[in-house]
């Protein structure tokens, strides 16, 4: 009998999460899909026959039900992965954050809190410490990244709530995301610094921040209008973000003099955060100079004359009144909230009168529409002779052009006047009538852009490839897949915005082709230089280690 | 026990506690205040635009007061209330919380003159979408000893309005 050859098996210890793994691998039976498939119908049946009656329940129970069900979607995560599931025990947890959300903002609405801005900042607010809390508590990552979108949302909903429905610059608004980010990269530093399992996320997270800051940074539209507005804020928004930014401030010090202590994080990358947050500073104040010097002029209205004095003395033909609209609509507001408003004819219900106000207002009553409106002087006055002819109250005046003449009133004349100085800032203050307006209307055409938008939006556009090469860089130095991946997104995404924009602005994408070339030989000469430089670094290195 | 679930325990307690104390505090006004009904001001109840509350001013939304300046925005006021047959009107208001006497109390939200636009926190009412609320003069709030309101009931001269919601059918 021929000896039977032993074969070795070669034997593998596993550890229990690659069990979970391998059980996720081999995925779930058939049997198993369908009667998931069943539960989600019936939760999804269930939860909308709870949706029809929601209104007849009481409050307490409504509480109870969202309670219940947060609280069993962490149940069951954490049960799963008892069980090594960690996949969907991560899906799980993501679910528990948003049904945590969303309970405290259903309970919020039965219970009638506040609507406004600095109502919505608390709910966010108890909303991102809850999530924060579990995401730490269980360590989640997902749970983590939630919470990290929500801490946007609360800085961001409190800070609009602090300056107080008044215009201001966006380049406050840019100053505040920058402080954020410095304390994304404490919050970084002082993970790695003990070890806790989130700093990879932080790490990435920061990255992203920073190259989303960047990228926003490098749209023209932003360049132009970051200064536009005023930069009267209110106090109460800038003690809020002068403590903020002293808490990042000494967040960030510390965590790097300790980590220096220990010995957790490079110096090269500290300083390279460092020139990134100065050369941000730099290209953040540089669109002072590309802000608000392009815009459109357009004709003032009533609203525009701020108080009666003003308002009583404004031409006659715009028809303004210093008051209330509702002397003439159904809603009142008692005495308060008076302004400059214009008299219109749509406040006249009925035909009588309606009639009253054909020689102040040029009203007439359209049976067809029942209602009272002024006719357009453009529309109906064709010629000289019936435009002349119109009623006294509509105020049409014939204006002769190479192209035979219009009829128009005064709103027209002014916005004829005051749009041909489109991006013409000084020309457009000089004249009584007009006011001007930093957002560009696009329709009218793109033409007359001042040298120094395109200056800073050029200047803001290679930092920008600068950042991503960067964090490219960061790395694959550190082998970190999801960094290097994160910057070749990015860069994709800078090819498409720039294809966009110049389609969209310039009709034509010729000088951008030739932008990339040049950009391209760039690179390719940049990455001869680097392949250069690292294979001489690796030489000498190597000279060393066979000298000793 | 298990360090998770032991976890898991600790973390439902204080979910549970949590909104338990978020809910009697939003509830307290309800559970211990005085009922007082204020008129408001005619409002277009179909006015759903801005989703699904409707915003709702009062008599008191709008308050003179003398010697008002753009620095009293955002301060607390406290409106002394009277009951004025089956209403509560304004009698006269303070900065500072009554020893007692019934009170609302609101914060300034805009000024107009000697006109103070206040704000009690009970601007707005929460209803099902497509369903339809029919008008009101009169809101039954409940006020605690804090001066905290909270909406009780929206009436029509003096009876309690009725909302209609969409019926419910096997085909709907």
């Amino acid at each position: 009998m021929p000896k039977k050859k032993s074969v070795k098996r070669k034997t593998k210890v596993i550890s229990k999460n690659q069990v979970g793994l391998e059980k996720n691998k081999r995925g779930a039976s058939f049997s198993t899909i369908i009667s998931v498939i069943g539960a989600v119908l019936i939760g999804l049946g269930f939860a909308w026959l709870l949706a029809l009656n929601w209104h007849d329940m009481p409050d307490i129970l409504k509480v109870i039900i969202l309670v219940g069900i947060t609280a069993t979607a962490y149940v069951i995560a954490i049960i799963l992965r008892e069980h090594n599931f960690p996949g969907i025990a991560k899906a799980l947890f993501v679910l528990g954050a948003l049904l945590y959300t969303l309970s405290v903002f259903l309970i919020a609405q039965i219970y009638g809190t506040p609507t406004g801005l600095q109502g919505i900042a608390w709910i966010l607010l108890i909303c991102f410490l809850g999530v924060t809390f579990s995401a730490y508590f269980f360590s989640s990552y997902t749970t983590l990244i939630i919470a990290l979108i929500e801490f946007l949302f609360w800085i961001s909903i409190q800070f609009l709530a602090l300056l107080d429905k008044s215009y201001t610059s966006f380049g406050m608004i840019a100053i505040l995301y920058l402080i954020i980010g410095i304390f994304f990269y404490s919050l970084k530093i002082w993970h790695k610094t003990f070890e806790h399992k989130f700093a990879r996320l932080y790490s990435f997270w920061t990255i992203f921040y920073f190259l989303t800051v960047s990228y926003i940074l490098s749209l023209q539209i932003v360049v132009q209008l970051m200064w536009a507005y005023s930069n009267d804020i209110p106090g109460n928004s800038i003690i809020f973000l002068t403590i903020f930014g002293i808490i990042a401030f000494i967040s960030l010090v510390s965590g790097i003099l300790i980590s220096f202590n220990k010995n957790t994080i490079i110096r090269k990358e500290v300083l390279g955060f460092v020139i990134a947050i100065a050369i941000l500073i730099f290209l953040i104040s540089l669109t002072g100079i590309s802000s608000n010097v392009t815009g459109d002029c357009n004709n003032k209205n009533c609203y525009d004359y701020k108080n009666k004095e003003n308002c009583e003395s404004t031409p006659a033909d715009l028809n303004c009144v210093w008051g209330n609209e509702g002397d003439n609509r159904i809603v009142t507001i008692g005495g308060a909230n008076e302004y400059c408003y214009e008299q219109q004819c749509g406040y006249y219900r009925n035909e009588t009168n309606c009639n009253l106000h054909l020689n102040d207002l040029g009203c007439e009553w359209k049976a067809h529409y029942n209602r009272c409106e002024r006719p357009s002087c453009y529309s109906n006055y064709k010629d000289k002779t019936s435009c002349e002819s119109a009623p006294k109250g509509a105020k049409c005046s014939w204006y002769a052009s190479d192209s035979g003449g219009k009829c128009s009133d005064a709103m027209d004349r002014r916005a004829d006047t005051c749009s041909q100085f489109f991006n013409k800032k000084s020309e457009c203050s000089s004249y009584n009538e007009c006011k001007w307006n930093p957002i560009v209307n696009y329709s009218r055409g793109y033409g007359n852009i001042p040298i120094s938008v395109w200056f800073v939006w050029i200047l803001t556009n290679i930092f920008f490839v600068i950042f991503i090469l960067s964090a490219i860089g960061y790395g694959s130095l550190n082998k970190e897949k999801a960094i290097i991946n994160l910057g070749i997104g990015f860069f994709i995404l800078d090819i498409f915005s720039r294809y966009i924009g110049f389609i969209m602005n310039l009709w034509g994408y010729t000088s951008l082709s030739v932008i990339f070339i040049i950009g391209g030989i760039i690179l390719i000469v940049l990455g001869w230089i680097i392949s250069w430089l690292t294979m001489k670094f690796r030489k000498k290195l190597i000279a060393e280690i066979d000298k000793k | 026990m298990n360090k998770n679930y032991t976890k898991l325990i600790i973390f439902i307690t204080i979910l549970i506690l949590g909104f338990a104390i978020a809910m009697l505090y939003l509830s307290w006004p309800r559970l211990t205040g005085k009922t007082i009904v204020l008129r408001t001001t005619p409002v277009d109840p179909f006015d759903i635009l801005r989703g699904q509350y409707m915003t709702i001013r009062y008599e008191i939304s709008s308050v003179n007061i003398n010697d008002l300046s753009e620095g009293d925005i955002g301060k607390s006021i406290y409106i002394i209330l009277k009951k004025d047959n089956d209403f509560y009107t304004m009698s006269s208001y303070s900065f500072d919380k009554p020893e007692s006497g019934d009170f609302i109390k609101g914060k300034i939200e805009g000024v107009n003159g000697n006109n103070a636009v206040i704000n009690y926190g009970i601007e707005q009412y929460f209803f099902e979408r497509g369903a339809y609320v029919p008008q009101f003069n009169q809101v039954e709030v409940k006020v605690s000893s804090s001066g905290a309101a909270r909406i009780n009931r929206l009436l029509i001269n003096g009876e309690e309005i009725v909302i209609k919601y969409r019926d419910k059918e096997w085909t709907s």
